[in-house]
């Protein structure tokens, strides 16, 4: 009953943002990026149900305008680097050899490697930032996913059924594909979604941190880093992006945990 | 003897590995300026002044010694590496050893702060959630923790600050790098982790405790919380340990975040400044020291996993 | 009467009944074996008896242990008779010792647990005189060891010490002898015997004619239900029930097949 709860409490909040965020631009009440110094701080009105920010741009507005950046920069990427984790990984682990070892090793070095770094340069020397930190989250996210992959396909590899296929004679790419992927799959899932979670923080805190997103985007990350410089004058600016981020977030990681506590179907049945 | 022999082979092979890591890291930092054709002097020179001319780019350039081959300068990098010179900054023409040895001990003390809260915590909430599996204690931190994971620690630190230093002014809001200022960067950078190793180490003690030897120490007359404090944790730890050191040495390359709502001039600080500024020394010194902060940690971890539970050891080496 | 089952019946909570209002009696110095083929619910006896069924299980009736009922006993006073007066051999060696901590230390922390008031000197002579009786000589170096560089048969002598060590009066093996070869198996059975005849009771769960015969008396256990018991020279010559043969023959077959 909880996982079920876990699960649908889940998908009902990603469905919440997912809608929100392709319906911004009829729910917002105002444009994001329209500034009325006249309304600088404003309090929360009925014209602007969470009042403005520190230029006077409507907050509810901007925070509607922020899912788009969330959702729909992290769901994209990592569907893609996710699909070819999937399929390098499983292959790599299954057929062994060099080409294990160097993606092994090409993993741990990314993953030694600070994503910020690489972000970062690739901000400084090309023109669309916004390509540039997707670009950095992928590499570090596929070393990630990559590990994981290999971690349980090595496990299922051991497995009598992967050696009775290759006695009845099937080739490499059909093992990988019919057998080892599928018995993957699972796992991979719920990893998919709690790594949505992290690559919206991370981009988020790319945002924060200045890198990657134009100035004055009405993306959570850059709000807040915004919102900074009002900590005394207006500390409500801090709150709200912050909250949309971790509901967002919580809704993925809520799913992901329903589903792996699901697939697990491990009773914890103990004296204790 | 065989043992002993396939010991110092394991040995052999991840230290190779880590060699090969903390290589590789220092080369792809040094050449990112090739991937991405930014020229460092150039930036220095824009910087102070727009309309520069070619000809002074290039006396700078030359003063800097970045018209020699890529080649060149990379060889003499890592020669000097080895005798433990990371070069001159671009960005301050200082030692960059100089800039490290700066900005490293805060962040090092911010982040060794953060350990002692996360090793704390995470085994105190996760031992007391299991011997009251269910209880109130229980379901009050596991939806905390569900909730903390997805707290971004830098919109924490944000928080904190509002409320215990311009709210309730406790601390200061600009940290001075004293033990006190450290308090507040150093919880908002450990609660997304407790709260992630906190679930690892439950989930993993709930997975040992399934095992016959709790049932053993059960029917000879042990309580529960002697069960799981003196039998149960150290064969639950290793894994718990392997996740705090990653994510412990990955706080390194993210203290930027945290340092960045604190002003404090650390490493992340640091390395910010030497990308913004294309200063590949100061970019390469930080990563190489990041990359062995990184394998010093997990190498720790497995020495202090192996130490906790022998049957880990065993396994891993 | 030193242990007395009245009555007991376990359930699952979901409504299905385990063990059906079994009863039984051991004196002081007496072996029962409780026999019965996998499912019978002879191990959710002892499970019963040890406190260690899971919230998942109901169990009603009495378990009289020197004339306190167990099951209504307060956990805190339930938790100073196991491991002193009553103890258990687990049924797999290899996994029923902690596998990080020495084995010695495991052994001393549960004496230790029963005598607070213990000298280190006084325990360390016990569990050494202890290991002698049992055959083990290399004291020192089997107290050092981990578990999981010592055999399955070693394993499950320091189980039957850890349990000497504190002078139980009823020790309870469920399947002990399954995990062990033939060899072994006899030498086991044969030991515990001999320390039964100093006074200490035994309760064995065997699924196996062959062990059970070296018990004083045998309850044949099937679906949850007692279907025969008495002593054990008249149930292994001449069984009453079906089931019972059907056991004995089960045991026999496995012999002839090897003597052809």
């Amino acid at each position: 009953m909880k996982r079920k709860g876990q699960i649908i409490f889940g998908s009902l909040l990603i469905a919440i943002f997912v809608i929100l965020a392709i319906c911004a631009p009829i729910l917002a009440p105002h444009a994001p990026n329209v500034t009325n110094l006249a309304l600088k701080n404003a309090a929360p009105s009925a014209e602007y149900p969470l009042g403005c920010d520190q230029l006077g741009r409507c907050e509810l507005s901007r925070l509607l305008y922020g899912a788009r950046y969330s959702l729909g920069l992290s769901v994209p990427i990592l569907a893609i680097l996710s699909a070819i984790a999937l399929f390098v990984g499983c292959y790599s682990c299954y057929k062994g050899s060099v080409m294990d070892e160097i993606i092994r090793l090409l993993c741990d070095i990314f993953m030694a490697f600070p994503v910020l770094v690489i972000a970062m340069a690739l901000v400084t020397s090309f023109e669309d930032t916004t390509a540039c930190i997707l670009t950095a989250i992928s590499i570090s996210m596929t070393a990630w996913f990559l590990r994981m992959v290999r971690s349980y396909a090595k496990m299922e590899c051991r497995k009598e059924y992967i050696e009775a296929a290759k006695t009845s004679g099937a080739s490499r790419i059909r093992i990988v594909m019919v057998h080892l992927i599928p018995n993957v799959l699972p796992q991979f899932i719920v990893y998919f979604t709690t790594g949505i979670a992290s690559v919206i923080m991370s981009i988020s805190s790319f945002a924060f941190l200045g890198v990657g997103l134009v100035q004055g985007t009405a993306e959570w990350g850059a709000m807040l880093n915004e919102a900074r410089n009002s900590i005394y004058s207006n500390p409500a600016l801090i709150i709200y992006p912050g909250i949309c981020l971790i509901v967002c977030c919580a809704g993925f990681n809520l799913l992901g945990e329903g589903l792996r506590d699901t697939i697990g179907k491990e009773d914890h049945i103990s004296v204790i | 003897m065989r043992i002993a022999g396939e010991t110092t082979k394991k040995i052999a092979i991840r230290s190779i590995n880590f060699i090969l890591v903390i290589l590789s890291v220092v080369t792809l930092s040094f050449s990112l300026q090739l991937f991405t054709g930014t020229d460092p002097a150039e930036m220095l020179v824009r910087k102070n002044n727009v309309f520069a001319t070619d000809e002074q780019v290039q006396s700078v350039r030359e003063s800097l010694g970045l018209d020699a081959p890529f080649s060149e300068r990379y060889v003499n990098y890592i020669k000097g590496v080895l005798h433990g010179d990371l070069g001159t900054a671009i960005t301050n023409r200082k030692p960059v050893i100089e800039n490290i040895a700066n900005a490293l001990p805060v962040t090092c003390m911010m982040i060794l702060m953060a350990i002692v809260w996360i090793i704390l915590f995470t085994v105190l909430i996760a031992a007391i959630s299991v011997i009251r599996k269910d209880g109130i204690f229980d379901n009050v931190t596991r939806v905390l923790c569900i909730i903390g994971i997805c707290v971004p620690s830098f919109w924490l630190a944000l928080v904190l600050l509002a409320v215990f230093a311009v709210k309730i002014p406790l601390f200061h809001v600009i940290a001075d790098g004293s033990f006190k200022s450290l308090i507040l960067p150093s919880i908002s950078m450990a609660v997304p982790i407790i709260c992630i190793a906190t679930r690892v180490l439950r989930a993993s003690i709930l997975n040992e405790l399934k095992s016959d030897y709790v049932v053993y120490a059960k029917a000879r007359g042990f309580s529960n919380s002697q069960i799981v404090y003196g039998q149960v944790l150290r064969n639950a730890l290793p894994a718990a340990i392997t996740l705090l050191a990653q994510y412990s040495a990955a706080l390194f390359g993210t203290s930027a975040l945290i340092e960045r709502v604190f002003s404090i001039d650390g490493l992340g600080s640091y390395l910010i400044k030497s990308c913004e500024g294309m200063d590949i020394y100061g970019i390469s010194g930080s990563i190489l020291v990041c990359a062995i902060l990184f394998v010093l940690f997990n190498t720790v971890a497995d020495i202090l996993s192996g130490i906790i539970c022998p049957t880990y050891r065993r396994e891993i080496i | 009467m030193l242990f007395e089952v009245r009555n007991l019946t376990v359930s699952l909570t979901s409504g299905e009944t385990i063990v059906d209002h079994i009863a039984f009696q051991i004196a002081p110095g007496e072996i029962l074996s409780i026999v019965g083929s996998s499912g019978a619910g002879k191990t959710t006896i002892c499970k019963a008896i040890m406190g260690l069924l899971g919230s998942g299980y109901q169990s009603r009736g009495e378990i009289l242990f020197k004339d306190r009922d167990l099951l209504s006993l307060p956990s805190k006073e339930r938790r100073q008779i196991y491991g002193k007066e009553i103890c258990c051999i687990m049924q797999n060696p290899m996994t029923a010792f902690n596998p990080s901590i020495r084995v010695g230390r495991q052994i001393e922390e549960t004496y230790l647990r029963h005598h607070i008031k213990a000298t280190r000197t006084e325990m360390t002579n016990l569990i050494e005189a202890t290991l002698h009786r049992l055959g083990l000589t290399d004291t020192k170096r089997i107290l050092k060891s981990y578990p999981f560089t010592l055999s399955g048969g070693m394993l499950q002598r320091l189980m039957i010490v850890t349990a000497l060590v504190n002078q139980p009066q009823l020790l309870i093996a469920d399947e002990a002898t399954t995990a062990i070869d033939a060899c072994n198996r006899i030498e086991l059975m044969k030991e515990l015997r001999s320390l039964c005849k100093e006074g200490m009771s035994g309760l064995f769960v065997t699924h196996d004619m062959r062990t059970a015969a070296f018990s004083d008396r045998i309850l044949i256990m099937n679906h949850g239900k007692v279907v025969e018991s008495g002593k054990t020279e008249n149930i292994m010559k001449c069984p009453m029930q079906e089931y019972t043969k059907y056991l004995l023959s089960a045991c026999q077959l496995e012999r002839r097949n090897v003597d052809d």
